[in-house]
């Protein structure tokens, strides 16, 4: 990655443009041609720098629910709850961590009652204790990594 | 205007015309979907159109999650202090759980452990919070993003 590299991911991660030739804007930002900056942005991608470029939507909008959990799980089970919890679609994240509650995670589905479905299903499968972190209030959803 | 949401892949081609490619294959014109996702945009539904970065592929290796008590009438300044973070990708009042008595808690990212507990100790100074626990991810099982046509 180059100074240019990384100039570019730092324009889009915060704004991918949204007009018919987005990498004619990005090169021009930059100084680049349309073809350069396309070729660049497309190696990014393949070594894996770029997750995706997409949108990035609001769930609340849409009206679905979202909630953290966290639970403890004995470390010989841990592969295999946390196998079991990522399969299901709606779990966006899942992360062991340090600390009693060693496995954390969060799912989005349209109403809180899918979820507490799924979470009940959970516990009773694998005798667990799910304890429930639900949002009140939004300071800052905002990844921005300098780079 | 939620159809086009479901239909839209949850990545762009990475081609000239991206929103062409994709509104071909959802049968709508490329103005149709530009102008669609513009007032997807203002009505706050798509927070952003942007590339999302891979944190280890940068280089932000280590993301922990620090939980934070608050008392009820200080949340509001501390969420906006620890939200002024660059390495604070997520902040959030929540429900203690009936399990801790935490209530703020922000998710925070550094390149190496130092890096984020220098972070976690600046956040303490300027909010002038100091009962705080911090968990280190150990592993990550999965990240996606939210979308539509995967829940």
């Amino acid at each position: 990655m180059d100074i240019l590299d990384r100039t570019i991911l730092n324009i889009i991660q915060e704004e991918f443009p949204l007009t018919e030739k987005p990498f004619e804007a990005i090169g021009k930002g930059v100084g680049i041609s349309e073809t350069e900056a396309l070729e660049r942005v497309k190696k990014l991608k393949e070594k894996g720098f770029i997750r995706r470029i997409g949108l990035i939507l609001e769930r609340k909008k849409l009206g679905y629910a979202s909630l953290l959990c966290g639970v403890h799980v004995d470390a010989d089970k841990i592969e295999e709850v946390a196998e079991m919890i990522s399969k299901e679609p709606g779990v966006t994240h899942n992360y062991e961590r340090d600390g009693e509650l060693n496995l954390w995670f969060t799912v989005t589905m349209k109403t809180i009652d899918d979820i507490d479905t799924f979470l009940g299903n959970i516990e009773k499968r694998c005798s667990l204790r799910i304890y429930r972190f639900p949002e009140k209030r939004t300071f800052k959803i905002k990844t921005f990594f300098p780079v | 205007m939620i159809k086009l949401l479901e239909d839209m892949p949850s990545q762009f081609p990475i081609t000239e015309r991206p929103y062409r490619e994709m509104a071909e294959t959802m049968g709508i014109s490329e103005e149709e979907l530009i102008d669609a996702l513009k007032d997807l945009k203002t009505s706050g539904i798509v927070r952003r159109v942007a590339a999302v970065l891979s944190h280890r592929n940068t280089g932000y290796v280590y993301n922990a999650m620090v939980v934070w008590k608050v008392d009820e009438d200080d949340r509001e300044r501390a969420g906006a202090v620890m939200g002024s973070f660059h390495e604070v990708s997520h902040c959030y009042e929540r429900d203690t759980g009936s399990y801790w008595d935490y209530t703020l808690y922000t998710m925070v990212h550094g390149k190496t452990h130092e890096e984020c507990m220098k972070s976690i100790e600046d956040i303490a100074q300027r909010t002038g919070l100091w009962e705080y626990r911090i968990f280190f991810s150990k592993r990550e099982f999965k990240k996606t993003s939210f979308s539509m046509n995967h829940v």
